[in-house]
């Protein structure tokens, strides 16, 4: 009792409590509330809980297999995307080279691709008669076949969410002050020993985020596996969606969702106090991007690698969709005819406009990205201002909307929303809720890093003389993580604009998405069908792209930019 | 305004609660109909669901209705989605429900009881599919098939021969447990090799290299041959090589039936008034709406099934969806189908 009274103490104490409100107001009616009613309906479905599914579930060494998988993959992938995303973190953060800003834009898009998209354009790659094969075959090696593997959800995984870590990590990085590394040299300590006894602990609030991210991302992957993995290879995630989409064994679906759920939150205790142990505290400073001119040999090399690498992973499937988009089904070497298609009116209900479903996905996107900057920047100042262990179980929990399946959500929220004037079923406005929901912790995450590498002395400082907390916030804590609000935002806008699981339930023709259009041209067999949804689907990723590049380009004018 | 951040968030929460208000007021600025203004009818449907515009339009017309259509994801979702709300409906009439998923729904208390006066167009076998149920009303059908990539050669001709090495991995089927093709493909091969014995089938099937997908869209568009994947034979509607043809602008399909097994699964869609609803009786109306020639003479080129009414005009292209098939008579209880699914989903599992 009395260390419950001792956190409570260390909350207010903080002051932090009054950031957290923005939060509680979106997550106690758009996330608790219905998922509460999910589980119920879950644990008790005759109105009473039962033990029966439980015991069910932990005697069961199947779903202890599923757990076993869905931890190992998640590990894996978080590891390779931070392998791929580290050194081209150092590449975004320090060199300026031409086409720089184009390229992050690029590597950042294939966050609204939906699954079943990027798993044609990886065929197009790896299949039997892909571009990898013929290449192989030119150099008189065998065909190979990765899809159906283990090693195509990696590489799909890696290609989702490599831009999570380059953005967050490159984002620190780009303001570290460089004296600390300086000194270090001065005083005889080699590049690579100042490498890891400065620069890697002052990143490791930034790398622990975005592998945090990552790992709960991965961890709960859904349509990857869905489309590329089979019976074989499901996550947990899969296999409740499994159980749970004929509504036969909701009992045991609820305790593998509270499964998964408690594995999230465990990984995130362990992130949260690695970050603690971790992180040194260094002093920011704006911008240190040095121009292509000035840098060192050993630098260009790992430009050129940097650079190579992303073509291969992320650009060259990028490339293999608009290929498709522009050669499926045609007779001469390029058509266009998809591009016009999608503009032609059916004269059926299933018609939607593409202007229309890009107004609106662009509609939802921006108002969610709002929500998710305010949300998740105030939530981030909660956390920082909270002392104590249950600033790490508070932290965990404004994670959770990555770890709820979005279906779970979507049917929370029709039996929830559901009654007098509450009745919101068919509202765009849950759609808009569900979008902020799966887009703030990116925010969160982004601004928390920055938070966390801070040096306290400055908005102590600020507080000495006299400072107070809204004050203190607007001339330091604002103007450092500013920058990392808006990488967090780009990611909250992207993930509205590719999210299909909760939108395909909530949704009305009157509010159809992109994603939407895409995925009932799937639903249509011959190559006019599946040309109008590669050609959907490259409108979607230059409307993001060039959505990422004027994003970027906003600067706060009174803030001083860092 | 002394913060750009506070004012930039501002702009756009403004910018987005005008546009989202804006929706609201659809409809606003046409005249008011004549005597009263006209009464909603939501149809509640899968993603599948489509239909002429101009045929709803006849519908509001004489209805004086306005028809609005929330889909509710896949057939399952639809159900689902249906079951959770029981008694306390998103809408007034349910389209969607078939002969596979009626039990559940009827369990669960989703639909009141109609009798169209056109329901003696449907044949009795059709009706039958569901107990002759006054709770739904048959309104198409269709056989979920084998497909055929005709540019590879000649076509197996029964369900054993897929079993030989020549066929060995070039068969794509849906997992019965996230696919509705995928369940009525399984419930033909339950019919064709009777209780007890399918499951040595699959057995025999999966040491032959069967692949498994989670749904039709990544069957057809990625692994099936026609599509740049590896697979020439897809678990398909018999349908499917007409719509090709629809699509496409061709002269004759690309892709072919197989018909291995004699016997196919009849999947029968229906729908049915929501116990609940607002508009009961415009819910009836549409039903009968949904009856009539010029609703069925357009489901072939709208959803790509048979229409239960006979002897209709079709489109020219539809001869290549003529097929000569028997109905399997599979009657099952939704328990029943679970343990097959159950037991599928053990003999695949890696």
């Amino acid at each position: 009792m009395r260390r419950v009274m001792r956190a409570a103490a260390g909350v207010m104490a903080g002051g932090g409590w009054r950031w957290g409100l923005p939060a509680l107001l979106l997550l106690a009616p758009f996330l608790w509330w219905p998922l509460g009613a999910m589980l119920w309906r879950g644990i008790a479905p005759d109105g009473a809980p039962s033990s029966e599914a439980l015991r069910a579930v932990l005697t069961d060494g199947f779903y202890w297999g599923r757990l076993g998988f869905t931890l190992g993959q998640a590990l894996a992938s978080t590891a390779l995307a931070l392998l791929v995303g580290f050194p081209a973190a150092y590449v975004f953060a320090l060199i300026r080279f031409p086409g720089r800003g184009l390229l992050l834009a690029v590597v950042t898009v294939p966050f609204v691709l939906p699954t079943l998209v990027v798993a044609l354009a990886f065929q197009q790659l790896l299949g039997p008669g892909g571009w990898f094969n013929d290449a192989l075959g030119l150099a008189g090696l065998g065909p190979v076949q990765p899809v159906g593997t283990i090693w195509a959800i990696l590489a799909a995984h890696v290609f989702y969410n490599v831009s999570i870590v380059v953005r967050i990590v490159s984002g620190v990085w780009a303001n570290l002050d460089p004296r600390a590394e300086e000194a270090a040299r001065l005083l005889g300590a080699g590049r690579w020993r100042t490498f890891t006894a400065v620069v890697l602990p002052a990143l490791a609030p930034a790398l622990l985020s975005a592998g945090a991210l990552v790992f709960t991302f991965t961890f709960t992957s859904f349509g990857v596996v869905l489309v590329l993995g089979g019976p074989g290879l499901d996550t947990l995630e899969v296999t409740i969606y499994r159980l749970a989409t004929r509504l036969v064994n909701l009992p045991e679906a609820a305790i593998l969702g509270f499964v998964q759920l408690a594995a999230t939150l465990a990984a995130l205790v362990v992130y949260a106090t690695l970050q603690r142990r971790l992180g040194t505290r260094l002093g920011l400073r704006p911008d240190r991007a040095r121009p292509l001119g000035t840098t060192s040999r050993p630098e260009r090399a790992l430009l050129v690698a940097v650079l190579l690498g992303l073509a291969l992973l992320i650009v060259a499937p990028i490339a293999a969709l608009v290929h498709g988009a522009l050669t499926v089904g045609a007779s001469a070497a390029v058509t266009g005819r998809h591009f016009t298609a999608i503009f032609e009116d059916t004269g059926r209900l299933s018609f939607v406009a593409p202007l229309d479903a890009i107004r609106w996905s662009l509609t939802f996107a921006v108002g969610a990205m709002a929500i998710a900057m305010l949300v998740g920047a105030a939530a981030a100042m909660a956390i920082a201002h909270t002392r104590g262990g249950i600033a790490t179980v508070v932290d965990g929990l404004l994670m959770l909307p990555l770890a709820v399946p979005a279906v779970v959500l979507g049917f929370g929220y029709l039996v929830t929303f559901n009654r007098g004037w509450y009745d919101l079923r068919g509202s765009p406005w849950l759609v808009l809720a569900a979008h902020a929901l799966i887009g703030y912790p990116f925010v969160l995450r982004a601004v928390l890093a920055v938070l966390r590498s801070l040096d306290p002395s400055l908005p102590d400082a600020a507080r000495v003389l006299g400072a107070s907390p809204w004050r203190v916030w607007r001339a330091v804590e604002l103007p450092i993580t500013a920058r990392a609000t808006l990488v967090g935002a780009i990611f909250a806008f992207a993930v509205s604009l590719g999210e299909f699981g909760a939108t395909s339930l909530l949704r009305r023709r009157e509010f159809a998405t992109v994603p939407i259009a895409i995925f009932d041209a799937l639903g249509r067999p011959g190559p006019a069908n599946l040309g109008k949804a590669l050609a959907l689907s490259t409108i979607l990723m230059a409307v993001t792209a060039l959505a990422f590049l004027l994003i970027e380009r906003v600067r706060f004018r009174e803030v001083r930019e860092f | 305004m002394p913060y750009g951040k506070s004012w930039l968030a501002a702009t756009l929460a403004l910018g987005i609660a005008v546009t989202l208000a804006a929706c609201g007021d659809d409809g606003a600025g046409e005249p008011a109909a004549k005597q009263r203004p006209p009464r909603e009818l939501v149809l509640i449907t899968h993603e599948s669901f489509d239909a002429k515009e101009e045929v709803i339009k006849q519908f509001e017309q004489a209805s004086n209705a306005k028809v609005t259509i929330v889909k509710a994801g896949d057939a399952n979702a639809l159900v689902n989605r249906a079951i959770l709300s029981a008694g306390n409906p998103e809408g007034d009439v349910l389209f969607g429900i078939d002969n596979l998923t009626f039990v559940r729904a009827k369990d669960a208390g989703v639909f009141a009881e109609y009798r169209s006066g056109r329901r003696n167009a449907i044949p009795k076998d059709v009706r039958d599919q569901f107990g002759d149920s006054a709770l739904v009303t048959p309104i198409d059908f269709g056989f979920v098939n084998i497909n055929f990539d005709k540019a590879k050669g000649q076509p197996p001709k029964t369900l054993q021969d897929l079993l030989k090495p020549e066929w060995k991995g070039k068969l794509v089927v849906q997992d019965p447990a996230t696919s509705s093709p995928g369940l009525q493909f399984l419930a033909s091969t339950v019919a064709h090799f009777g209780e007890g014995k399918w499951q040595q089938y699959w057995r025999d099937l999966k040491a032959n290299d069967v692949l498994v997908v989670d749904g039709w869209s990544t069957a057809y568009n990625k692994s099936f041959s026609r599509n740049g994947g590896d697979r020439p034979l897809v678990v398909s509607y018999t349908t499917s090589p007409a719509a090709e043809v629809f699509f496409g602008n061709l002269a004759e399909p690309p892709t072919a039936n197989v018909f291995p097994g004699g016997k196919l699964f009849r999947q029968v869609e229906a729908a049915g008034v929501l116990k609940g609803a607002k508009q009961p009786e415009l819910a009836q109306q549409f039903i009968d709406f949904m009856l009539s020639d010029d609703f069925q003479r357009q489901i072939p080129e709208t959803m790509f099934v048979y229409p239960v009414v006979q002897k209709l005009e079709l489109p020219e292209w539809w001869k290549w969806a003529k097929v000569d098939v028997q109905p399997a008579t599979v009657t099952v209880t939704a328990a029943e189908i679970d343990r097959w699914i159950r037991e599928w989903t053990q003999i695949m599992r890696r």
